[in-house]
């Protein structure tokens, strides 16, 4: 199969969805990949190390849809791109279209096969390509809680951990998941002292067992965040409901009842976020303020940090590409049921729930395509 | 005593030099504390705060330099009050004469007595007024290295910790003092790879006894520096020689061979710095950037965090400040050996061997003036 690795175009993401070694593993199975012109650049890698490792660099966009069967990228399709997308084209990346009417309909029209990354999901109910992104969100979300703590950057003006005879801060964590659990790790090494507020009770005494003794549980509740959230220098939201928009758990009205100089850090900003209050930023105006909370909410946090993220989604990704691309869409899934759980739109038909339901698509089961 | 406390005019200083609870204590003491407008109001203390304590708030600085035998900062006098010090009257702040040759001529000619928060020694040898300070700047220095490796903010992309299954970053602590070790607790919670180079072997021992497993502890040289350099994502500057110019450990030749992206924290700018290619730099512009690595080198890190930093100074300062309002200047130092210790310009004499040595003045042992 020809495979196509786009150049990234969204503002700021520098992250590239496969890296030379990539390329070597997908042409040991036999398949021929086109990779856009400095497409890893941003990432540390040049068209150089893609050559040696038997890639075709091309420059122009068109020529990598015109000749590729399945397209590669880590960001969804933007408007400039959606007459370029064909009826016999697998596209493989995150999508987050339960957030992006206008794109999910340019898919259905344009007949193609839709793999998200991030519905792919394993039996265990986890998600394996949006875990490296959660890996290396959850850790930055505390790195961007402790900045803008800073009274320069907006925040109160202290420091996260404390220091000896000085009160550490307090930083509450809204989701134990796989960010919730990151961002607490990293936090409590810091010092602060940590909440993390969880609604599954089995998740709960997991993170008993494994956490610090700076890290303490508590069982979700409206009641729980409101009573939290006065006390929180750095409040994460890190809540994920796969493929559907994020429910919003701390109202306007708790943000009235926060702390002034606090911080807001929804990471769940990609899925519409899950305070009230969050706007998605960029990472060149990544803040802003409301009712004297700095929130901090950019759409694409790993994006800052390239180099580690495009090593962490490519060590994930890369298997799956690989399945798909060496039995086809249909084989793949029939064979592969996180595959399947990965289709979202396939032949002008939405095939996944929370799609369907966010926008009031008729819903097909993928199965039925088979 | 009539003891002043000033309010901080440098930019971006939000600190103040002894909270209400300091004026409580000093009026139990038989004191009595004269606090300028609005001084505490950058670490969250309000004027009515101090007048309950038993202040009086007065409106300008001359007012204070004018009725106070003991003027306290935080931060040295600046231009604006270099007329407003008169003969005999303490000035206890830090003072950082070492790097300030105008303010140690206007300090000799005003006659004052001017003790330096930064030369108080204990007799293990350790620094009482800079060590709440240094675990400040210390933890700080990560939470910035981390920042700075972000792309947008010009760093080479990757996230200090890594990711299971991506190699996390490297840190390199020159100076296993307080700064040194502060920072270090922090990168290693963080789950870096820090490296910290000491020349005392007995330190490098007792830290190889309480750092954790991810801490590695090299004995400090030029070779050991230009070696590690090479590899590290964060290099922070941590040394400190008391009162006097920090060496430069860091060359411009070693600079080039380092990791395009790499960031430099230098926490030891406000004695010099000691990179060669360190220039002071402010919160509101804390970086540039010399052959592509990124300088992080603001002269008053704790400055951002006014309310952690306040705290942790003003626990230090006070007894020492309740001692020299008690006994007058001579006795305290007669008595104590630490606040003598602290005497850099006293009546016209540079008693503070370290400054002398900068700017090559006579030295008059402090004992002669007692």
């Amino acid at each position: 199969m020809k495979i196509g690795i786009l150049k990234e175009v969204k503002a700021e993401e520098n992250r590239v969805s496969m890296t030379p070694v990539g390329v070597e593993v997908m042409k040991q199975s036999g398949h021929t990949v086109l990779v856009e012109k400095n497409a890893g650049a941003g990432s540390g890698f040049d068209d150089e190390a893609y050559v040696k490792a038997g890639a075709e660099v091309v420059s122009a966009t068109e020529d990598i849809f015109d000749r590729c069967e399945m397209i590669m990228r880590v960001k969804e399709p933007q408007p400039s791109e959606y007459k370029l997308i064909q009826e016999r084209h697998i596209f493989f990346n995150y999508l987050h279209l339960a957030v992006a009417e206008e794109l999910a309909q340019a898919l259905i029209k344009s007949n193609s096969v839709c793999i998200a990354y991030e519905t792919i999901q394993k039996a265990d109910g986890s998600l394996p390509l949006l875990t490296p992104m959660s890996e290396v969100a959850g850790p930055m979300a505390v790195q961007e809680g402790a900045k803008y703590l800073e009274m320069a950057q907006g925040g109160k003006g202290i420091l996260l951990g404390g220091v000896p005879g000085v009160e550490p801060g307090t930083v509450l964590i809204i989701g134990g998941g796989v960010v919730g659990i990151n961002a607490a790790r990293k936090a409590c090494g810091l010092g602060a002292k940590v909440y993390i507020v969880e609604a599954n009770l089995e998740r709960l005494r997991y993170l008993s067992d494994v956490m610090p003794k700076n890290c303490f549980l508590v069982m979700s509740s409206p009641a729980a965040i409101r009573e939290l959230v006065q006390i929180a220098d750095v409040t994460i939201g890190s809540v994920l409901v796969p493929g559907s928009k994020t429910p919003k758990f701390v109202t306007r009205e708790m943000v009235k009842t926060m702390r002034t100089g606090s911080v807001l850090v929804d990471v769940a900003i990609d899925q519409g976020g899950c305070f009230e209050t969050s706007k998605e930023t960029t990472h060149s105006n990544p803040t802003y303020t409301v009712d004297g909370i700095v929130h901090y909410a950019v759409s694409n946090m790993a994006g800052a940090v390239p180099k580690t993220s495009t090593l962490a989604l490519t060590n994930a990704t890369l298997p799956y590409a690989v399945e798909i691309a060496n039995k086809g869409w249909q084989k793949a899934m029939r064979e592969n049921p996180e595959i399947k759980l990965g289709a979202n739109v396939v032949k002008g038909w939405v095939t996944y729930k929370g799609v369907a339901e966010a926008f009031g698509f008729e819903y097909a089961p993928v199965d039925s395509l088979l | 005593m009539d003891v002043g406390i000033l309010k901080e005019i440098k930019a971006e200083e939000n600190r103040v030099c002894m909270t209400p609870a300091g004026v409580e204590v000093m009026k139990q003491n038989g004191h009595t504390v004269l606090v300028e407008k609005n001084a505490g109001s950058g670490s969250g203390f309000s004027d009515d705060a101090y007048i309950n304590a038993g202040a009086e708030i007065v409106n300008t600085p001359a007012e204070i330099f004018d009725r106070a035998e003991m003027v306290m900062h935080v931060k040295e006098p600046l231009p604006a009050e270099y007329e407003l010090i008169r003969e005999d009257q303490i000035v206890f702040t830090y003072l950082h004469l070492a790097a300030a040759e105008e303010l140690t001529h206007v300090l000799i000619k005003s006659g004052s007595i001017n003790i330096a928060y930064e030369t108080i020694q204990k007799q293990d040898g350790s620094l009482p007024l800079l060590t709440p300070m240094s675990e400040v700047a210390g933890r700080m220095a990560i939470q910035q290295g981390a920042k700075y490796l972000e792309m947008a903010q010009g760093g080479h992309g990757i996230l200090l910790g890594g990711v299971p299954g991506v190699d996390p970053g490297s840190v390199l602590v020159i100076g296993g003092g307080v700064v040194g070790t502060h920072a270090a607790k922090m990168a290693c919670g963080l789950g870096a790879k820090v490296y910290i180079l000491d020349m005392d072997l007995d330190r490098l021992r007792y830290l190889s006894d309480i750092m954790p497993s991810n801490c590695f502890l090299i004995m400090a040289s030029p070779a050991t520096v230009r070696k590690l350099v090479k590899e590290a994502d964060v290099v922070v500057g941590a040394v400190l020689i008391p009162g006097a110019k920090a060496p430069k450990l860091v060359t411009r030749e070693m600079l080039r061979t380092m990791k395009k992206g790499a960031v430099l924290v230098d926490v030891a700018i406000d004695q010099g710095g000691c990179f060669e290619t360190s220039k002071a730099t402010t919160h509101s512009k804390p970086t540039y950037v010399v052959d592509g690595v990124v300088h992080y080198c603001v002269a008053n890190m704790p400055g951002a965090v006014p309310k952690t930093s306040t705290m942790a100074l003003t626990n230090a300062t006070l007894p020492y400040a309740v001692e020299i309002a008690n006994k007058g200047w001579r006795k305290a130092m007669r008595e104590n050996n630490e606040i003598k210790l602290g005497a850099n310009v006293v009546k016209g004499k540079v008693t503070y061997k370290g400054v002398a040595d900068a700017f090559d003045l006579e030295l008059t042992p402090i004992d002669n003036l007692l």
